[in-house]
Parts: C-alpha cells; structure tokens; sequence
C-alpha cells in the first residue's frame, strides 16, 4: 500500500444495551482510497460498530483515532463536521423536504447577515448530482424520487461537506443492475479522490467487485480481516457463519400428490393479465420474474386480497370464491406477505402475542379468550420454527430480521392451511435463518403441503424450487421443471415478452 | 402574459395546491353575494379583531405541528396570560403587567417543551397536563373571578386601528411575514421542518432536535400570550376562564392551511388562510343568525371536510 496509514482506526470496542453486549473487542482500519466491506449476519454486530463510526451510540469502552488524534467518543455533529457520513439503508433524508434542502441541512452556507444563502445551497447540489449524470428536480420532496435517486440524493448530502469517511450501509437492497452499476461508479471515483469507504452488504459478488478489504464479525466478535484478494465465496461465508454452508441444490423427494389448487385465466386490470396454474400436494412452486412483472398482484388475487376481474380459482376440485384473505384463510390459503414490517406484524407487542392473534379466534369460547390454549399453541410453534432464543415477551422489534420471518411463518402453520402462498420469505434475512426458513419448507412440502414461493433470489429458486414459474407483464411466460432451469433460462424469459409491443 | 395567468390548467392545478385559499374565496364571495352586511368595513373588521387572537395562537401551532407535535395548553395559556396581566396592572402599571403575561405563558411553554424534548411522553401528553396547570393557575390567582381593568390606555389598545384595520391584526400578519421568513432563511427555522419531517435523520444530520422542540414550545406559549393579552384588552378584564377550546381553532386552522399532524408540513400562509376561512364562516354563521350550538356542529363538519380534501390531494400527489 502506497498509504499505509489509517485515517480511522478503532481500538477494542465494547458495547452492550441492556446487559446484552453486542460488540466485544472489535478493531478496525480505513484506509483512504480504499472499500473496506464489513460483512456478518444480521445481529452481527455491524450496525452498531457503524452507529459508533457515525455518533449515534457511545461505546463503552475502547479507543477511536481519527487522523491521528484520539478521542473517547463521537457526536453526530462532529461526525459530520469532521469528514465521516453514513448512508443508512432506511432512515437518511427527510422526504418532505426537497434533495436541496436535504443536502445542506445541518450545514446550511449563510450569508454574512446570517440568513440561509439558497443559491449558494442549490449551486453546490446539483454540482454533485450532475457530475454522477444524475438528472433530477432538486426542488421536489425527495420523497416523490425513484429510491436509487434517493440514494444517491443521500450520497450527494455525504459529499457536501468534505467527506473523508464514506459509511454505505446496505446501499444496493433495493436497486436495478444498472442502478448497482451507477452507484458502484460513483463509488469508484469516491476512491480516486481518496475517501475512505466502509461498505456493508449481504450480496458477496459485490464485496469482489469493488471491495479492497474485508472485515467479518460475528456475534459482535471480530473473526476475520484482510485485503479481499487473500479470500473467496466459501472463506467469508464460513468466518460469517461459523459452520459449513450448503447452497448447492437439495434432493428433495418428487412424488407429488394430487392436485389442491388450480388458478384459470386470472385478470386483473393494468396489473394480471392471464395467469393460469395448478399446485399438487408436497409440491413448491417458484415465481420468478423482474419487479414489476405481477407476481405479488397475482398471489393477492389469490388471497381475495384484490378483487378478480375474470378468471377461476379451484380448491381440491371444487370452484372457490375468494373474497377476502379472511375467507382465504378458512378455506386453507394462506400467505406470508413480502413487507412483513408492515403486513406481517405488530411489531411493539411482544411475540408471543403476534403469533397468538392468528389464535384468538379459534380457541376463544363464548367469545372469551382462551389464554391457556393459546400459550400451549404459541409455545408449540415456537418450537417448530426453532425462534432462539424462545422468549414470547420479546418485542417484535428488538428481534433479528431472520426471527421474526420465523413469528410471521408460525402465524401461517398455526392456520393450518394446505396452500400456502411466500412472498419473498427470505428477503433481509441471513444466511442462517434463510438456512432454517429452507428446512421449514421441506417439512411442510414432506407433510403434503403445496406452497407456491415468489422470489427475486434466483439462486434460491433453482434450488427449493420443484417447478419454476416465469412472470413477464402479468403473464405466466415460462413454465420450466427445476432439471431444465437455469439463471440464464429464466432471465431470457422474464426478458423476452418486456421487449414486445403491447 | 395575463393570458398565462387565466390558463384554465394553471388555475386548475394552482387551485389543488391551495384548496384553503380557493375556499376562503368562495365563502367570501357566497357571504358578499347573499348575506346582508357581510361586506361592510365593520363586519370585516370585526372578524379580523376577533380571529387575529386565533392567529396568533395557530402561528404558535403551527410551529409545534410542524415539529409533529401538538400544544393543547394553548386555550389555559390564554387565560393564564390575562389573570396575570390583569392581577398585575393593579399595582404595576401596563408595561410591567403585560412583560409578567407574556413570561408567565412562556415559561410554561418552556416547561412543556423541556418534559416533550426531554422525555418520551408523548407531547398529547404533556400539553393535556400543562392544560390543567394553567387553567388550575389562573383560577388560584384569581380566586375564581374576573379580575377587572381601569387603566383606559390598555383597553383602548384593544380596540386601535389603523385606517381602519385593527392594530391587533395589522400586528398578527406582520409577525406571520416574519415567521415566513423566518421558517425559510434561518437555520433554526428548516431545523424545524426537519424534525418534523424526520426526527431520527435530523438528528444524524446534525440538528439540535431536543432544543428545536424546547424553542417550538416555547414560542407557541409566547405567540399565544400575545394573543391573550389583546384578548385581555379587547375584554378590559381578566378572565380565568376564558380561551376555552381555542386551541381545538388553532390546530384546525393549521390543518386546514395544508399542516400535517405527522410533522414536516405546513406554512405561515396556509395557517392565515386556514384562520381568515374560520372567521369569515363564523361571521356568516352569526349573521344568518344560526343557532351557537349548530355553528360548533357545522364548524366541525367543516373541519373534517377540509382535512379529508386535503388528505385525499396528498395521496393523489405522492402516487
């Protein structure tokens, strides 16, 4: 290295809320010039180190240097005087106000009679957006922008103040390709002026496309870290997870049974314009498909969720009327929405309560609640879904991402239902929980449930998947058996009909 | 260029940002067409003399709306700031009695805004129980009575014009002109946006969200004494319990004016309109000689209207 010395350089890092220590001794440099990723599962411990980085929490205990000069702790504000930014994944700009305003808050340029200079504030951020090429109105609430430009509206805000520390915290979770490739652009030219970039990300192709150095923690401990060259796919997934991983596909038992759901010619105006398909018994079915394609308009049609404009859903045989996901789930349809913050769960009441509202009804007598009943149900599915550690007075909200996938999945094996519909059920989880989530949907496949899994992850179809549905413009347009798929196959499809006339 | 201004699609579209405004047109107008001795310069300034109290309280609102927080104390503060101006120009004279209101009401907006910014009571909360304190303060001061004043200089302050606009509206819009631009130029006044519109990434961007929140209260209590002293004057004597459900006019006047209960939104003007749109249907209500009772059930329908509108243009404008 041309520049040995660290421009940040932590030194024993402890930190632990309410008696629970999450990060134990953690050490770390950044370089300038340089992407250090930081890589770990959820609960890991990376949030919080970033959060120390940035000023938002205060260690307990450790050393910071900052360009050569110690300090105990930081303060956001001094953060954000002295160089160090960090892109949060969710909470970075104020959506009503405007990517101008956003950009200069907490440093907004003054005239000398101490009013707001605008000029000044407009000139200096669209000289930043429009070095990337990002063509956007900066007077709008940042809010009414596409997320990608939002992220880099918050990069922009990072950069307005000479930024020395770049912290991206999960940048890429939600963009396109070519957003991916736009922003890992901007990323390498952050490196040319020689800021320091600390990169988090659940995604290793990209830690090898840009990354200088890696750090994994686990548990809150530093495991490992080097320059990225000196490991691969297998060494970092391995130091994440202290164990051996297995991606590759499953062999998974192919006798199905006879068939419990059959969907002919769904329509639904602008959004499903004909989806037709049938679901035996111990079978999973993989939904893929570019966003946008229909898949989770057409899963809500199946649980009355949407009206249906025409079309015909069939239940072991029999034609069904699905009015409502309510109805839905008497007849035995179930889903398990893809934003389960929002749909899924109530996420400041405790877990054993959310798991219990799927209950309250059917173990209720004279219109009384049962409580003994439901505790025994909530115990059981705790336990079937393996939550560690299995406390129900836990909040949702201070549970990891994998474990309340898991309260939202028991919510839907409590209903007992034969179909079951899984919008995105490993999105934001780790690796570990994704592990278990797999092993949850062979149990019901061998227990002769039908599930139909939507997902963006095609590594993650090919391998769980027993049939492969392609959705391109709210159509099924491939229908390929797991033996014949592949990533390139299913993307040629989903892309074919987007390139067609309508 | 006046063929631009008139384009029907620009009015349309100007109309949808500012449907308090075109409201406020259309009641004035119904009122000038239909009802009698609507459009005389006593009834207009009448109504001006009246809601400019309101004014100034929805100024105070508005900045803790903007914060998305909410100050029900504001009606108690009214007749706080009367008793003790009242109880004080006895002995002190106006300057000193009218100083004690004002610092007696923003004192306990400070107070209110230290436990909001400090705490994590919810600031409903809070103001419920500073509601109480100033109310149950007023009446221990006053021993449960009207307090009466004969300085003739203080009450005719209440009742001065210029050109025949009242001094206490002429006062109100100059405030709110300051406040506009206040709200715009200064730091503090985007910080106040910016708390609302995000607390959390305020915070990270380096705001001072807990002494942002202290200020918004503590003006609130200031803007509101204001208003009651003019109210004090206007009565020539101080009322204990006065100002009852003012703040209920002030936070609708701020919702109507386009304000959001959940921070971030709103403007000076929008709450001007949103005050001016209560007074002139006020005005109208009494005039036609509609009933009070009715006119609280009509004002209230009208609120829920406005807000609804307003709600249902936000969805339109964020898909």
């Amino acid at each position: 290295m041309d520049n040995p010395s660290p421009v940040l350089s932590m030194r024993n890092i402890c930190k632990s809320f309410s008696g629970i220590q999450v990060l134990k001794a953690v050490d770390i440099d950044l370089y300038p010039g340089e992407v250090h990723c930081l890589v770990g599962e959820n609960g890991a411990g990376k949030s919080t180190l970033i959060k120390i980085m940035s000023g938002a929490y205060t260690p307990d205990n450790g050393t910071i240097h900052y360009q050569g000069q110690g300090l105990h702790n930081i303060t956001p504000r001094w953060a954000r005087e002295n160089g160090i930014n960090t892109i949060y994944q969710e909470i970075d700009l104020i959506p009503s106000l405007s990517a101008v305003e956003n950009i200069s808050l907490g440093i907004e340029p003054l005239k000398r009679s101490g009013n707001i200079d605008w000029v000044a504030a407009r000139r200096r951020a669209s000289q930043i957006l429009n070095n990337w090429g990002v063509q956007i109105d900066v007077d709008v609430p940042v809010g009414t922008l596409k997320v990608a430009y939002q992220q880099m509206v918050a990069i922009a805000k990072a950069l307005a103040l000479n930024s020395k520390i770049l912290i991206l915290d999960e940048p890429t979770a939600v963009f396109t390709s070519s957003e991916v490739e736009r922003l890992f652009g901007i990323i390498r030219d952050l490196k040319f002026q020689g800021i320091a970039l600390l990169y988090i990300s659940h995604h290793m192709e990209e830690i090898f496309e840009i990354g200088d150095r890696v750090t994994v923690l686990r548990d809150g401990c530093l495991i490992r870290t080097g320059v990225v060259s000196k490991f691969d796919k297998n060494t970092i997934v391995k130091a994440m997870v202290g164990r051996d991983i297995d991606l590759s596909r499953r062999n998974g038992n192919n006798h199905f049974g006879e068939e419990v759901f059959r969907a002919e010619h769904l329509v639904r105006d602008g959004v499903v314009r004909d989806v037709s398909f049938s679901l035996r018994r111990g079978e999973i079915i993989g939904v893929a498909g570019l966003v946008g394609a229909g898949r989770t308009e057409m899963a809500r049609l199946l649980i009355g969720a949407d009206p249906l404009n025409s079309g015909k859903i069939y239940l072991k045989g029999n034609l069904v009327v699905v009015k409502s996901p309510r109805k839905a789930l008497e007849l035995g349809i179930g889903m398990l929405p893809e934003s389960r913050k929002e749909e899924g769960l109530v996420p400041v009441r405790s877990m054993g309560e959310n798991m219990a509202y799927s209950q309250v009804e059917k173990t209720s007598r004279f219109g009384l609640v049962d409580w003994k009943r439901v505790r025994s149900a909530v115990a059981e599915m705790v336990s079937a879904v393996d939550i560690r550690p299995p406390r129900p007075n836990i909040q949702v909200i201070y549970m990891s991402g994998g474990n309340q996938q898991k309260v939202v999945l028991s919510k839907l094996l409590m209903a007992k239902c034969d179909v079951m519909i899984l919008d995105e059920p490993t999105r934001g989880v780790d690796v570990g929980a994704r592990m278990e989530i797999y092993k949850i949907m062979q149990k019901l496949k061998e227990q002769g449930k039908a599930i139909l899994m939507i997902s963006s992850d095609l590594p993650e179809i090919l391998t769980q998947a027993d049939r492969i549905l392609v959705m391109a413009k709210g159509c099924i347009a491939g229908d390929l058996t797991a033996d014949q798929a592949t990533e390139e196959k299913i993307l040629s499809v989903a892309l074919q009909l987007e390139g067609e006339a309508v | 260029m006046s063929m631009k201004i008139a384009s029907p699609a620009r009015l349309t579209a100007w109309a949808g940002r500012n449907t308090a405004m075109v409201a406020l047109l259309i009641v004035f107008l119904i009122g000038s067409l239909f009802v009698e001795n609507f459009l005389t310069g006593l009834n207009l300034s009448a109504i001006l003399y009246q809601y400019a109290i309101i004014g100034f309280l929805a100024l105070g609102q508005l900045l803790v709306i903007l914060t998305a927080g909410i100050d029900l104390s504001q009606g108690s503060l009214v007749a706080l700031t009367s008793i003790v101006t009242a109880y004080m120009m006895r002995s002190f004279g106006i300057t000193v009695a009218v100083i004690s209101g004002l610092i007696a009401s923003a004192l306990l907006g400070f107070a209110t805004g230290f436990i909001v910014s400090r705490t994590r009571i919810p600031a409903f909360v809070v103001t419920l129980g500073s509601l109480g304190i100033a109310r149950g303060l007023a009446l221990l001061i006053a021993d449960a009575k009207p307090i009466s004043i004969e300085i003739e200089s203080f009450v005719d302050f209440g009742r001065a014009n210029l050109l025949g606009i009242p001094v206490s509206a002429i006062l109100w819009i100059l405030l709110g002109v300051g406040l506009a631009f206040f709200l715009k130029n200064r730091r503090i006044g985007r910080h106040i946006y910016a708390v609302g519109g995000g607390e959390e990434s305020a915070r990270l961007s380096g705001v001072d969200v807990k002494n942002v929140k202290l200020l918004v209260y503590g003006l609130s209590g200031l803007l509101t004494a204001i208003g009651g002293i003019i109210w004090t004057a206007r009565l020539s004597s101080g009322s204990p319990i006065g100002g009852t459900n003012y703040e209920m006019e002030s936070i609708a006047a701020v919702m109507v004016g386009g304000g959001s209960l959940f921070g971030g939104v709103g403007s000076v003007s929008g709450t001007v309109v949103g005050v001016l749109l209560f007074g002139v249907i006020n005005s109208i209500l009494n005039l036609v000689g509609i009933s009070p009772y009715w006119q609280g059930t009509i004002k209230g329908v009208l609120i829920l209207a406005a807000v609804a509108l307003s709600q249902i243009r936000r969805v339109h404008t964020t898909h």
